[in-house]
């Protein structure tokens, strides 16, 4: 299984990710894009988003996140994270999977984007008109992290 | 010497990175914590050169230390 991941300190292009993500050979692209939304939870206007991460540790879980794609009969997959300031509706993530079946594509975007909402090392702050706040994972990430903890289907 | 970082709110509460002096025997997780405010064990993982670390880990001079408040994810 290939393996791309890259953390992006500034603005990327989500359609330029998937044009360049290499899928000779596949039957199958499933592809994410997540974007920073207009509101917060509780309805006040975000000025934007603010993404720390640790110099070395936020890759190394990009890569691990990405590895751990290889449990579905995926060809490649490909991460590519935001840090930094975001302003309001950029692209955070871009995850993209390519396999030979629709299935395998479909499950390891689902299952690699239910990891980084909880595995990935970064902390995030949503600077809202109201005031910031930094985020922790909800139960309900966890719950959708927890989804894929069953034994791999056959 | 010992670098210490601190990540998200802690970073934003504390500093980004401090260098600290330290006995040539250097001193454990558990005592460094006791330096700042809000470093609650339950919550905050140590990292000392980019390993998770227990309490009782030393320190020594020229390590690099982490201080992660819980992850928001991506």
């Amino acid at each position: 299984m290939r393996i791309e991941t890259r953390l992006a300190h500034e603005a990327f292009q989500p359609e330029r990710e998937l044009a360049g993500f290499s899928t000779e050979g596949a039957g199958a692209v499933v592809s994410f894009t997540g974007l920073t939304r207009a509101e917060t939870l509780e309805g006040a206007a975000v000025v934007g988003l603010y993404l720390d991460h640790h110099p070395r540790l936020t890759e190394q879980s990009l890569r691990d996140i990405a590895a751990s794609a290889a449990r579905f009969c995926v060809d490649a997959v490909r991460i590519v994270h935001r840090c930094g300031a975001i302003g309001p509706s950029e692209a955070i993530v871009f995850v993209a999977a390519a396999a030979r079946h629709r299935r395998a594509a479909f499950d390891a975007v689902d299952c690699l984007m239910d990891a980084l909402k909880t595995d990935a090392v970064f902390w995030k702050r949503e600077d809202g008109v109201d005031g910031a706040r930094w985020i922790e994972p909800t139960e309900a990430d966890r719950a959708d992290r927890a989804r894929w903890s069953e034994p791999c289907p056959d | 010497m010992a670098k210490i970082a601190f990540y998200g709110k802690l970073a934003e509460r504390i500093v980004r990175e401090i260098e600290i002096d330290l006995p040539a025997a250097g001193c454990t997780i558990a005592a460094l914590r006791t330096r700042f405010e809000g470093l609650d064990r339950a919550t905050v993982r140590a990292c000392v050169n980019d390993e998770t670390v227990g309490e009782g880990h030393v320190v020594l001079p020229g390590d690099r230390v982490d201080f992660l408040p819980p992850l928001s994810g991506g």
